[in-house]
């Protein structure tokens, strides 16, 4: 009896374990589909983040299949396979691989975090599958010179850039001059590389560093780097966390009443997230300037992305942000290239690539904030870039590039100490 | 420099108090059933659903909350203990250490019981808004801000800490506590029922993890992987102060916490990280059994 009993949990542990086989399929593209493979942080530290990249992503795959899917192909339809990297680069890189040998992927979207998509996409490269990178900056994402590699948004060099750009904007319309720096970042490939563009820049313009703080993830406590920050006492504060570590940053520099006289500058991250807001007072975010990915001026220039926003806040909570609009460009962008290339053979996607021409306003691909797509040799859209907002009464203000701007709006800089700032009305 | 040490030892000092609280239970667990429970910091994330769930849908503080999330917790601790792991260690019961299979029991309950909420509840951030979520006591116009939530939580975990003691040393159920962890056969002999000590010693600790759960919801967010971030600091706490000890579990919370935040003011805080973990690997490799272990 006990032998039988033995017998029959491992068959049953044995069907357990084969039930993932019989629900993912056969790994093969059909006929009447093609397998696009989206790997996203679905739990872990960027899990909200890497949620709203996979709502958009789906998304905009349903509205492609609904108008006829790729006509080119006979109307194929697209299948998103989506696979989670928990934010971890070694789950990460061993998903786009099960993604490519075992479901057939024909190209690849992700990873968001740098941390994952650098070791990632190396894994597609060597398995000879295109890679669209969208969400991360790390610069080596672009300069490996790697063929099957492209990526749809900006690097890090590109984001510190739109952020010098717009200091040196409000400098030329102020007295104001950026003597000197502190920089917090989370460390790793996006924070580091950040930091490291940061450094250069600040040396560009004479700015002198006072901080140089990497913190490693998973904090419960940011109060001591922000009391050294505070004793700093640098003019600008740069930073780039992931939700949680922004989260506990911005709430202790509140509570110390941390505020750099000429503003937090950070480069999205956390600062780009709804439930940051949702899960935060508005007075803590207040003033900070950040680089949005995400056109904010969208839903009032374009009719179809207001009727998009106001469909995302019923159904999904939240409203248009960056990281919907990159899982949303990300399956426009490689239905595009598939419908361009009429065959799912790697060279062919990669050629149709080489030719993506895509501008803002002409259709409904582009939904972050860039003005066109066209991948250089490198394999990088070098016309991706982010608006530089600041948060004013607990709205995100556009104030830098020009194309993106609010044409009445003008910063609030330098930045009114804690004591002296206006109730946040709009709550 | 002298006022930004003493302001960030008195940090460090409330900040590895409520490490020392979440780290309590696990010490208890281990001392008694010799069980490393590695859901330790799920249980911590479940008490802190339940604290979440009655402050929105009944506007319930987190500290009046414990009235009903408590009990449960030890309910639930007592039934893990009974139902899931005594039937290893009464199959195992001759060998001389705890089987490997509780350990991965253990483990796998908690990735389960993550994913479990996760599903349900997604990876949101969330927040209470309490009384004392937002309040800061503020000394010396600004010199040192105090978090009105996290003195609390310290305040709590030194409360905590001489009960548990109370407890153990000074009850008739801590009497037979004491008798089944320092030799279970012997207490067995002398009419100790040593597999329900083993379901209560268990049931107090998770439930002495979901108090600490109560102070930690009042100003940290919400989430399903706030497991992760404190059961690993849990494991390095105990380990540091002594398996089994107590009043070890407050002293490894506080050292731990004083090394993260003076030290973070000197180099940077990765590397303040980096100390602890040297400090923990020179504290046992002098003291194998914690500063503070009997074991």
């Amino acid at each position: 009896m006990k032998k039988l009993f033995t017998f029959a949990l491992i068959i049953s542990m044995f069907l357990l374990a084969l039930t993932p086989v019989f629900a993912q399929g056969e790994g093969e593209n059909d006929e009447n589909e093609v397998r696009i493979g989206f790997v996203w942080p679905l739990t872990g530290g960027s899990a909200t983040i890497g949620q709203q990249h996979d709502d958009g992503a789906r998304w905009a795959i349903e509205e492609i299949n609904r108008n006829g899917g790729i006509k080119s192909l006979g109307g194929a339809k697209i299948v998103p396979i989506v696979a989670d990297s928990q934010t971890k680069p070694d789950v990460g890189s061993t998903q786009v691989e099960r993604l490519i040998l075992k479901e057939g992927v024909v190209a690849i979207s992700g990873c968001y975090n740098s941390a994952v998509t650098v070791p990632a996409s190396e894994v597609a490269q060597r398995n000879r599958v295109p890679f669209f990178s969208m969400g991360a900056v790390a610069n080596s994402i672009s300069t490996r010179g790697y063929e099957y590699v492209n990526r749809i948004n900006n690097m890090a060099t590109y984001d510190i850039r739109e952020m010098f750009v717009a200091i040196d904007l409000f400098e030329s319309q102020t007295d104001e001059r950026v003597k000197t720096a502190s920089i917090i970042y989370e460390a790793t490939d996006w924070g580091a590389d950040s930091a490291k563009v940061i450094k250069e820049m600040c040396a560009d313009k004479g700015i002198k560093i006072l901080v140089d703080e990497p913190v490693t993830t998973g904090q419960t406590d940011l109060t001591s780097q922000v009391l050294k920050l505070k004793r700093a006492n640098a003019d600008v504060i740069f930073n780039a966390f992931y939700t949680p570590e922004m989260i506990l940053f911005l709430e202790a520099a509140a509570a110390n009443k941390l505020s750099p006289r000429l503003g937090h500058w950070t480069t999205g991250g956390g600062a780009q997230d709804p439930v940051f807001y949702a899960s935060t007072d508005p007075e803590i975010s207040e003033y900070i300037f950040i680089q949005e990915d995400w056109d904010v001026g969208g839903p009032e220039r374009y009719e179809w992305v207001a009727e998009l926003d106001a469909q995302v806040r019923e159904q999904n909570g939240y409203p248009l942000n960056s990281f919907f609009a990159q899982g949303w460009t990300a399956a426009y962008v490689i239905y595009d290239i598939l419908e361009m290339a009429g065959s799912t053979d790697p060279q062919d996607i990669l050629e149709a690539a080489k030719k993506l021409d895509l501008r803002k306003g002409e259709g409904r691909e582009i939904l972050t904030g860039y003005g066109r797509i066209k991948f250089d040799e490198n394999g990088q859209n070098t016309y991706s870039h982010g608006t530089i907002v600041q948060r004013v009464n607990n709205q995100a203000i556009p104030l830098s590039p020009t194309i993106n701007a609010d044409p009445d709006a003008t910063p609030v800089w330098p930045i009114p100490d804690w004591d002296e700032r206006p109730a946040v009305t709009n709550k | 420099m002298f006022n930004a040490i003493l302001i960030s030892l008195i940090h460090g000092i409330i900040l590895g108090g409520a490490y020392g609280a979440i780290a309590l239970g696990l010490s208890m667990i281990f001392g008694v059933t010799r069980i490393i429970n590695f859901a330790h910091g799920t249980m911590l994330m479940m008490a802190m659903f339940g604290y979440y769930g009655l402050h929105t849908l009944f506007g319930m503080s987190p500290y009046l909350g414990m009235i009903i999330v408590v009990p449960i917790m030890y309910g639930f601790g007592y039934l893990v203990q009974n139902f899931l792991l005594r039937p290893l260690i009464l199959r195992e019961r001759t060998s001389v250490v705890e089987p490997v299979s509780i350990l991965i029991i253990t483990v796998a309950l908690g990735i389960g019981l993550q994913n479990l909420f996760m599903m349900f509840f997604g990876a949101d951030y969330r927040r209470m808004d309490t009384f004392v979520s937002k309040e800061n006591w503020i000394i010396g116009d600004g010199v040192l801000v105090l978090s009105v939530a996290r003195l609390i939580a310290f305040i709590g975990s030194l409360v905590l800490t001489f009960l548990l003691y109370l407890l153990i040393n000074k009850t008739e159920l801590g009497l037979r506590i004491r008798s089944v962890s320092q030799n279970r056969n012997a207490a067995g002999l002398c009419g100790v029922d040593v597999y329900k000590t083993y379901n209560i010693s268990f049931g107090i600790g998770v439930a002495v993890v979901s108090i600490a759960a109560a102070f930690l919801s009042q100003f940290f967010f919400v989430s399903p992987i706030i497991g992760t971030v404190y059961g690993t600091k849990s494991f390095l706490v105990v380990v540091l102060g002594g398996l089994g000890s107590i009043p070890g579990a407050l002293l490894g919370g506080l050292i731990f916490g004083i090394v993260e935040s003076v030290g973070a003011q000197f180099i940077t805080s990765s590397s303040a990280s980096m100390l602890t973990f040297l400090l923990f690997i020179i504290v046992l490799m002098v003291r194998p059994k914690g500063l503070l272990g009997k074991v």
